[in-house]
């Protein structure tokens, strides 16, 4: 019995302790949900969001869906934040036709939304950023009809299917790459790896069904680093291209292992997310749609690029 | 009706109480009527995948195929509400079923280890979840405003989905406790040989097991379309994982035997609690994946330090009837 009462004396403590709090400071927070933190992309991006917020005075609440899959997981997230009742959400959709209900039902609870890279498939947003995926699609095939010498099969390592970004940049690619090198065939694609590990399944599947693959698109940096393992492991020379620009990107690219990388700029447009987060807020004018060019990154130029704008510094963690 | 209550069964409800203290004092907006009522709508999906493992839990199996089943069965119906209206969601607890029975057969029938066999379905289906849904691409309802409505606007303090699911885990609780089914579920996990003794057929009462579990994983499913008004095919990896530590935060038996489909919403609800209130907190999203572990790991504990308790408070003096 004393256990019991010393129990609910403790219980009736922390209540008492929670209910004495003062009311929250009225600063404005700004919910953001991501679909994968363990991606390098949704790194730098985030840390673009936040690094603007704090110039802005703002809070933010990072959601991590933890996977392009886990779109229950983000409508949840997304339901919190609306329980929350932050001023504002940037959201990297998991699946954009998903999670458009909920994000409709933010908005009409008053919450302006702003999309960036892959957003919901909603014309409701207040806001979408995003890079010129189709552009990057389109340097990579330049870059790599030229490291293929305009001849021979390549694959495509293009990523999740269902996102405007992947979708994007292999149209993008195969467009321009029947220009720029109409001799060379496409033999494979492949829309099931969206990670490292993944891609490196796929790519070692490759080093058997295509010996003599020229070269492999690979939609991020990520995929790229599975397919460069699995050639390497497999003795096998192939030209790879990327996109974006991790750590791991940069690396492969001073050793040689990839002939370029086709990059968004990231942290940018993290930051210009949370600035029309941030005017949307104050319920000032937002323009409607912000695109962010895309940079091509080769072992020439790698030292003379402004990383600021795309990564993350290595030491960030969200 | 002097039941006592077995202390695992107290796990869920406590951690609850403790987890709803915690945040109230951390997290700001936690505590309202709103939030309350936002996570009421919420851990639905989990509480049926829950309810459903509990079943084959508590038959000493394992399905680790829910999560699968769930996607599978949300996008044929989804598919299948696109050609015949909303009605059409009512395919998902059937393709659960019909799961269900495959996974039951593989074990009941085939004496296939229940991991193997669930292992073998989870990955099977999530093939065909891709295949029937070009690639992966979510089938978006065409009726989504209706279906969402029904899954998010409270009516009478809940979403219509939930009531609707709230009623079958209490039809959950009644078929364990009442049924000869679910008592002759329970006595085989309990004691495998006694179903014999009885006249049972164990491999039937595991198909049926199983069959329960696919069938609540396919309602799970019909929930996950209707809260995105649309069909997830490449949905519920690590569900199946969050559902077997709901079931068994709720107090259900690894070695079967013993299941509570009350304890174990609770056990949902639980889990529920504890990722809205990280949500809401704003920790690192690493951090707040740490805890969940964490959490588990506790209730585990918890579980362990409440017998302990209880026994010890129990003097000789019983409270036997």
């Amino acid at each position: 019995m004393t256990f019991l009462s010393r129990r609910s004396l403790l219980l009736a403590s922390i209540a008492a302790a929670a209910l004495a709090q003062p009311a929250f400071a009225q600063e404005k927070t700004i919910g953001i949900a991501v679909p994968n933190l363990a991606s390098s992309f949704w790194i730098s991006a985030v840390y673009g969001m936040e690094s603007e917020a704090k110039a802005g005075g703002a809070k933010v609440l990072k959601l991590n869906a933890g996977g392009d899959a886990n779109a229950s997981q983000q409508i949840a997230q997304v339901q919190d934040l609306i329980q929350r009742k932050v001023s504002a959400i940037v959201i990297g959709a998991t699946n954009g036709d998903a999670v458009k209900p909920i994000v409709e039902r933010a908005i009409e609870a008053g919450i302006p939304v702003i999309g960036i890279s892959s957003p919901p498939n909603t014309p409701k947003l207040a806001s979408l950023v995003s890079a010129d995926h189709a552009d990057m699609g389109k340097l990579q095939a330049e870059c790599l009809a030229k490291a293929v010498g305009g001849k021979g099969t390549v694959a495509m390592m293009a990523g999740p299917a269902g996102q405007a970004w992947s979708d994007l940049r292999a149209k993008g690619f195969r467009e321009a790459l029947a220009k720029a090198a109409p001799d060379v065939k496409i033999v494979a694609e492949s829309r099931l790896a969206d990670n490292r590990n993944a891609a490196l399944g796929t790519a070692e599947d490759w080093t058997q069904r295509f010996p003599d693959l020229a070269g492999i698109y690979a939609a991020t940096d990520d995929m790229a680093a599975g397919v460069v393992s699995a050639f390497k492991s497999a003795s096998k020379p192939v030209k790879v291209s990327a996109s974006n620009f991790s750590p791991t990107a940069q690396q492969m690219l001073k050793d040689g292992d990839i002939a370029c990388t086709s990059i968004q700029q990231v942290v940018a447009q993290g930051k210009a997310a949370m600035a029309q987060a941030l005017k949307a807020a104050a319920k000032q004018p937002v323009e409607a749609r912000v695109v962010l060019p895309a940079l091509l990154v080769t072992r020439e130029n790698v030292a003379t690029v402004d990383l600021s704008s795309v990564v993350a510094p290595a030491d960030y963690r969200p | 009706m002097n039941q006592v209550i077995a202390p695992r069964l107290l796990v869920a409800p406590a951690g609850i109480i403790a987890a709803g203290l915690i945040f109230a004092a951390i997290a700001p907006g936690f505590l309202s009527l709103g939030n309350a009522a936002s996570i009421a709508g919420q851990a639905w999906v989990l509480v049926l995948l829950a309810t459903g493992q509990m079943f084959a839990l508590a038959a000493r199996g394992f399905d680790i195929s829910v999560g699968a089943i769930a996607a599978l069965a949300g996008t044929l119906a989804a598919m299948a509400a696109n050609s015949f209206g909303l009605a059409g969601l009512i395919v998902a607890p059937l393709v659960g079923l019909a799961c269900g029975t495959l996974n039951g057969w593989l074990v009941g029938r085939l004496a296939l280890q229940p991991i193997v066999a669930t292992l073998g379905s989870l990955v099977a289906l999530k093939g065909i979840a891709l295949l029937v849904s070009d690639d992966g691409q979510a089938v978006p309802l065409t009726e989504a405003g209706q279906a969402t409505s029904l899954a998010f606007d409270p009516v009478l303090g809940l979403p219509p989905l939930a009531w609707l699911a709230l009623a079958c885990v209490l039809g959950a609780q009644f078929l364990l406790s009442h049924a000869t089914l679910g008592k002759r579920i329970l006595m085989l996990g309990a004691n495998p040989e006694a179903v014999g003794l009885v006249g049972a057929d164990a491999g039937a009462l595991q198909i049926r097991a199983y069959q329960l579990c696919g069938l609540f994983a396919g309602l799970a499913g019909a929930l996950m379309t209707a809260r995105a008004g649309a069909g997830l095919p490449t949905e519920g990896a690590g569900m199946e994982l969050q559902a077997i530590a709901a079931a068994i935060i709720g107090g259900t038996a690894l070695s079967g035997g013993v299941a509570n489909a009350i304890a174990v919403a609770a056990g949902a609800f639980f889990v529920q609690v504890v990722l809205t209130g990280l949500n809401l907190t704003g920790v690192s999203p690493f951090l707040a994946q740490v805890t969940v572990g964490l959490v588990i790991l506790g209730s585990g504990l918890m579980d362990t330090a409440l017998r302990s308790l209880l026994t010890r408070n129990r003097q000789p003096k019983d409270v036997s009837p």
